[in-house]
Parts: structure tokens; sequence; C-alpha cells
């Protein structure tokens, strides 16, 4: 690097400046260097016990230990398992008990109940007639000029003697079987209940008074 | 400089006899570099200290200077010098770091009179005159003999910044002396 005359006198004298002795004064500088080695032996105890500790890992070997310690750390290493385990087992007993109960609890039939299937017929609010279908017996009323003559299918499964009733009545003229007054079934009448409100309309028409 | 790296790489290995072998050779020089820096002998002995703990650190931990081992502790040096000055202002003439320079001179001649005075002006100058980073690099440079790029290595910063540090602070310095030579005579 270049410098001009008047910068290489102020060069030569930085240089000079350079000489100029700042010593270290002795007693600073011994008290230092034996603050240095202790916190240095300090470091270096602590590198051996680091590399005595990853040799040991590398090698896999555990160091040598006698019997009887070995046998010492032994039983204590399964004493504290035995009470570290027990401590959390305490702690832990409800959800240990879950967890047995649920282990051991036997395979049962679940009653499934199923999901409600609408049909049509539910949506439109009729219901459905049952599948199961009643025969009843029927009656057949037959009128011959010798009477009425009442007949009556048997039920399946009901054992019944007399089927056919017979009545007598006055003979047909002229073979008409046609409804001749007097001769009508009366509808059965169906009787209505007390309680019923809706009563027939009032007829208006009274009957006229017979003089 | 084959010495120096197998010294470094003693050390590495935590080998007491070479750790001790750089406390020796650098603690004087870290101290005198101190010393010009933060003026205080006090201070400069508790950065030495401080230095070499920290170098020790490195080393237990597997880190550490690789190469350069010279530029690691100065720079270390100069970043403890900056942390303390921004924790305290405590400022100390430099003649603190000259306290010998007149020991031992009886009978001056006139051209060692006026060296001295051109020494006392240069003092003064560097200690008035330069920014902070300009009384750096002429301490690393001149003094201490580091090159640009070692002196902007411990800096931490470009070398071109280093030569502008460097010329700025020497401008500075021929223009006060000469200012102050002038008021002298």
């Amino acid at each position: 690097m270049g410098f001009d005359a008047q910068d290489k006198e102020i060069v030569r004298l930085l240089t000079k400046l350079k000489d100029a002795d700042g010593k270290y004064p002795p007693d600073l500088l011994a008290a230092r260097r034996q603050g240095y080695l202790n916190q240095m032996g300090q470091i270096g105890l602590g590198m051996s016990v680091g590399a005595g500790i990853k040799n040991a890992i590398k090698s896999g070997k555990a160091p040598v230990l006698s019997s009887a310690t070995s046998t010492i750390l032994e039983s204590a290493l399964v004493v504290a398992i035995v009470a570290e385990s027990g401590t959390v087992a305490y702690f832990y007993r409800d959800k240990l008990a879950d967890i047995f109960k649920t282990i051991t609890k036997e395979v049962g039939i679940q009653e499934v109940t199923p999901p409600p299937v609408h049909s049509e017929l539910e949506i439109q609010g009729v219901t459905p007639s049952p599948a199961v279908t009643a025969t009843l017996p029927s009656v057949t009323l037959s009128v011959s000029p010798s009477g009425i003559e009442l007949t009556s299918t048997p039920v399946p499964g009901v054992a019944e003697d007399n089927n056919t009733i017979s009545a007598s009545s006055t003979p047909a003229p002229n073979g008409n079987n046609g409804h001749h007054y007097g001769q009508t079934p009366k509808p059965e009448r169906t009787k209505e209940p007390r309680n019923n409100n809706d009563k027939p309309p009032k007829d208006n028409s009274r009957p006229t008074k017979t003089e | 400089m084959k010495e120096g790296v197998a010294l470094l790489k003693a050390a590495q290995k935590l080998d007491e006899e070479a750790l001790t072998a750089i406390f020796d050779q650098f603690a004087p020089a870290i101290y005198k570099y101190t010393l010009r820096l933060c003026r205080d002998s006090i201070v400069a002995d508790n950065i030495v200290g401080d230095v070499f703990a920290q170098l020790l650190e490195q080393f237990g931990a597997g880190k550490g200077p690789r190469t350069n081992l010279r530029s690691y502790l100065y720079q270390t040096a100069y970043h403890l010098v900056v942390d303390r000055s921004r924790d305290s202002q405590h400022t100390a003439p430099l003649e603190v770091a000259m306290g010998t320079y007149e020991s031992g001179q009886f009978a001056p001649t006139q051209s060692q009179i006026e060296e001295r005075v051109m020494m006392e002006a240069l003092i003064s100058a560097m200690n008035t005159e330069l920014t902070e980073d300009q009384r750096h690099v002429i301490i690393l440079r001149f003094l201490e003999d580091f090159s640009l790029k070692e002196t902007a290595e411990i800096i931490g910063k470009e070398v071109n910044n280093i030569k502008v540090i460097q010329n700025r602070g020497i401008a500075k310095l021929r223009k006060a002396m000469g200012l102050q030579l002038e008021e002298d005579w």
C-alpha cells in the first residue's frame, strides 16, 4: 500500500509507538495464568469423565463392578421399579379397573333396534291393514217357498254340528223371490253411544196433526 | 506457521502443554492491545482473563478457531472491549499504555525531544480526533501488524472498508498533528 511522504511519517511514528512498552504487570500476569491453569484443569477433568462415558458407550461394556455391588444395585433397582409401579397403579386404579373390566367382559348378544322404515302408506297417514286375515263364517240366506233357509259355511278348524238353520215362512207366491212387505229382513240397528253429540239434524217437518 | 497449526491442533485436544504455551505466547500481546483500546490496566487484565476463558470453553465444546488463532484471540478481545465500552464510558488516556515510554531516558538529545513531542502529538490525536473504528484499525494495522484481511476479520468488515477507514484515520492524524505542531511551534 503506497503512502505519500507525510503519511509515511505518520506510519513511522505509529510503528515506533508499537515498540512502546505496555508490559503486563508480572503480578497480574501470574495471577491470571494461575486462574487459566485452574480452569484448564476443570475442563480437562470434565472432558476426561465425558470421554470415559463415551468410550464405555462405544465399547458397549459396562464398567467392571464387584458381584456384591452389582447385586445391591440390582436389588435396589427392582425395589425402585416395584415401588414406582405400585404408586402409579394406586394413582390410576380407577382407569386400570375400567380397562380390566373391558378386557374380561364376555361378548354378549346385542339387541339392535332397526331404524323405522317409513312406507308410502305411513307417510300418507294410512295405516296398512294387518297381514293376518281371519276367515269368518259366511251366512247364506236363501228364501225358498218352503221357508227361509240359513246356511253357514263352517269355519275351518271349528267343528259345528248343525250348520243349517231352518225356518218356516209363508210360501212365496209365484216363486218370486223378491222382497215383499214384511218379509225384508230388518237391518241391524247400531246403538249410538249416549255421549254422542252428533245429534241428527232435527226434522223441522212436524207431523201434521190428524184431526 | 506449521508450529502454530500444530499448537492449535494440540490445544483443540485440550493438551495442557499446548494450552499453556498459547497463554504464554499471546496473553501479553492481548493485554497490550486491550490496554490501547480501553486504556485501563485492570479492565485490560480482566479482558485477557475473559479471552482465554472463552478460548477454553470453545475448545471444551469442540469448537474454537481452526486456522488463525492470533486473529481469533484479538477478535474476541475486540468484541469484549466493545461490549465493555458500551456498558461504561470509562476512558483513560492512551498514555497509560505508553507509561514506560519515557523510562530510562535521561539527557535526551534534540532529535529525541522532537520525536517525543511528535509521539505525544500522535497519541493525543489518536485519543481525540479518530473515531472508534479508525482507532481500532490503526492499532491493529500499525501497532499489532495485522494484515488488511486479518483486520477485516477481527473487526468484521470488508477489506475495502478497512482500507477506507485506515486512509481516513491517517489523514486525520496527519492533519491533527500538523495543526498541533504548528500551534506548538
